[in-house]
Order: structure tokens, then C-alpha cells, then sequence
């Protein structure tokens, strides 16, 4: 593994480097979208007008998906750094990965069962009932995915950490 | 970490079964959806009208999004089993991993030039702030698949490493 990473380690660097400035990038946009978000709400309180229509409308809706991948692209770019860098101790979002990972599981099921409910409620348990279990799978799958990976990330960076000492 | 393991090891194989009974489904139905609508296509090609028309109809986010999740969710289920289990040999999800994350990458590209930046959108969907929240996106969410590829090309021989010394 060390002889890859030394071939490739301007590569690496490259792609550390790309990865942060996109993710950091992403977050902004997000970040963007809350704040209109908010402002909305403290002008007009939870309703029907909440969500704008014009073009900064996308920011707003997507600011879910656009946290959690800039979030997902600058945790994979430190994750690679841990791997190749033996002085690098890793950064916040890997230190603290496993929180984060539960955090969006909370997220995934909150967001599925409000998803189900507005379902259910607008359309009826019969007429939703695909559309109900379409959602519940998928999420129960994202669910399932984030958990394994938040197990995952917990012990492979004790068994990096192992074979690091031991070289 | 082998405590661990021996302390949790009935609620890490009921997860694995969980995962691959979820994985499965959702893979499934992620595969009908293409299926069926690979079909309806299919019958419209002759008629130009009919198939731009029904292009824009199709569900591309559950065909783009339940695949690989399904994908996902299996080949988690058999990295926690390979973490947990010595005597269990990696699945072909794990032993492909990389080609497999590479591979959604490039399709994910292609759907996205397709749906969102190419032809099947209406032109009145299209603007500048679409292209600005797209592309970032895009990038990210390649970056991080083939990031997540090279990752798992390198953890692999690493817990082969310490399993052979435990």
C-alpha cells in the first residue's frame, strides 16, 4: 500500500485539494439556503409561501442534499489524507464522522416519516400505498447504509491507526 | 476492537441480515423501474413526439437513485461482515467496489447531462443558478465516489494486514 502512495502522492494531494475546495464550495451554497430559509421564516412565519419560486429557490429546497454532500466530498478528502499522510491526525468531520453519520440517519427517518405522513394525508392510506412503500424502503435502506457506515468508520480507523504504529 | 465484535456480534449479523433483506428490495425495485421503463421507451421509438414527451415523464430520480443505493446498502452489509467475521471471504460487491463506485460516477455523470443539463429538460427550465447549484454537485458527488473507490482499494489490504496478525 505505501509503494501506491508514494507513486501517487501528488496525485493524492491533488485530489485532497479539489475535493476540499469543492466540498467547501458546496457547504457555502447550502449554507446560503438555510439563511434564506430562515429569513423567510422570520418574515412569514411556517406556511404556504415558505418556498420561493424564483431562481434562488433551488439553494432553499436543496440545502439537505447540498450539506450532506459537501459535508460527504470534505470527510472523504480528509479520510484519503489520514491514509497517505502518517503526520495527519485527521480533521473535525473524520474525528467526530461517527455523530455525523448517526446525525444524518436521524435526518434520513425524520425526513421519511414526515414524508409518509404528507403522503397519507393528502392522497389516503389506498391511493399511496406504492408510493408510501417506495419511500419507507428507500429510506429504510439509506438509513441502514449510514448506520453500517458510521460502524464502519469506527473500527477502520482503529485498525489504520494499528497499522500505522506497527510501521 | 475484538471485544467489540464478540460483545455485539448478534446485533452486527441481525444488522448484515437487515441490510441485505433492505438492500435486495430496493435494488429490486430500482431494477423494475428501469426495466419497465426501458420497455415504454422502447415502444416509442419510432414516434419522435412520444418519446421526448415520455422522457420527461419517466422517474429518473428512483432508477438514478435506487440501483445504487440498494448497491450500497449490500456492499455495506458485507464490508460489516468481513470486519467481524475472519472467516468470511469478501463478496463480489466488495471485491469490485472500486469499479462499481467509478461506474456509478460515470452514470451519474451521463444522467445528469442528460436530465438536467442536455436535451430531455425543457429549455425554460434551464438557467445560470440551475448550472451553478448542478455543477459543484456534480463534482462533489464524483469526487467523493471515486475518493470512496480509492479508499476502499487501500482499507481492504489493511484489515487483511490485521486480521492475519490477530
Amino acid at each position: 500500500m505505501n509503494g501506491f502512495i508514494e507513486k501517487n502522492k501528488a496525485l493524492l494531494k491533488i485530489y485532497c485539494l479539489v475535493a476540499r475546495a469543492i466540498g467547501w464550495s458546496i457547504l457555502l451554497l447550502g449554507g446560503v439556503g438555510i439563511a434564506i430559509l430562515i429569513v423567510k421564516l422570520c418574515k412569514i412565519g411556517i406556511g404556504e409561501g415558505i418556498l420561493i419560486r424564483g431562481p434562488l429557490g433551488i439553494f432553499q429546497r436543496s440545502w439537505f442534499i447540498l450539506m450532506t454532500t459537501g459535508l460527504t466530498a470534505l470527510g472523504v478528502a480528509q479520510f484519503i489524507r489520514y491514509l497517505f499522510d502518517e503526520d495527519y491526525q485527521g480533521g473535525w468531520i473524520l474525528r467526530n464522522g461517527q455523530k455525523i453519520l448517526w446525525a444524518f440517519a436521524f435526518l434520513v427517518a425524520w425526513k421519511g416519516v414526515s414524508m409518509v405522513f404528507v403522503s397519507v394525508s393528502r392522497y389516503g392510506i389506498r391511493d399511496s400505498l406504492l408510493l408510501v412503500l417506495s419511500i419507507a424502503l428507500f429510506n429504510a435502506g439509506k438509513l441502514l447504509v449510514l448506520i453500517g457506515l458510521a460502524q464502519i468508520l469506527r473500527r477502520v480507523m482503529l485498525v489504520i491507526k494499528e497499522s500505522r504504529t506497527l510501521v | 476492537m475484538n471485544g467489540f465484535f464478540v460483545k455485539n456480534e448478534g446485533l452486527l449479523k441481525f444488522y448484515c441480515i437487515v441490510a441485505r433483506i433492505t438492500g435486495w428490495l430496493v435494488l429490486s425495485v430500482g431494477c423494475l423501474a428501469a426495466a419497465s421503463h426501458s420497455l415504454a421507451l422502447y415502444s416509442r421509438i419510432g414516434n419522435r413526439e412520444a418519446l421526448q414527451a415520455y422522457l420527461l415523464q419517466v422517474p429518473w430520480g428512483m432508477i438514478v437513485n435506487f440501483i445504487p443505493a440498494g448497491i450500497l446498502a449490500l456492499g455495506v452489509a458485507q464490508f460489516i461482515r468481513y470486519l467481524f467475521d475472519s472467516d468470511y471471504q469478501q463478496g463480489w460487491i466488495l471485491r469490485y467496489g472500486q469499479q462499481i463506485l467509478c461506474l456509478w460516477a460515470a452514470v451519474y455523470c451521463v444522467w445528469a447531462y442528460l436530465v438536467e443539463i442536455g436535451f430531455i429538460s425543457p429549455a425554460t427550465t434551464k438557467s445560470w443558478w440551475r448550472l451553478i447549484f448542478l455543477l459543484p454537485f456534480l463534482g462533489a458527488k464524483v469526487l467523493a465516489l471515486v475518493g470512496l473507490g480509492q479508499i476502499l482499494r487501500r482499507v481492504i489490504p489493511v484489515i487483511d494486514e490485521s486480521r492475519t496478525l490477530v
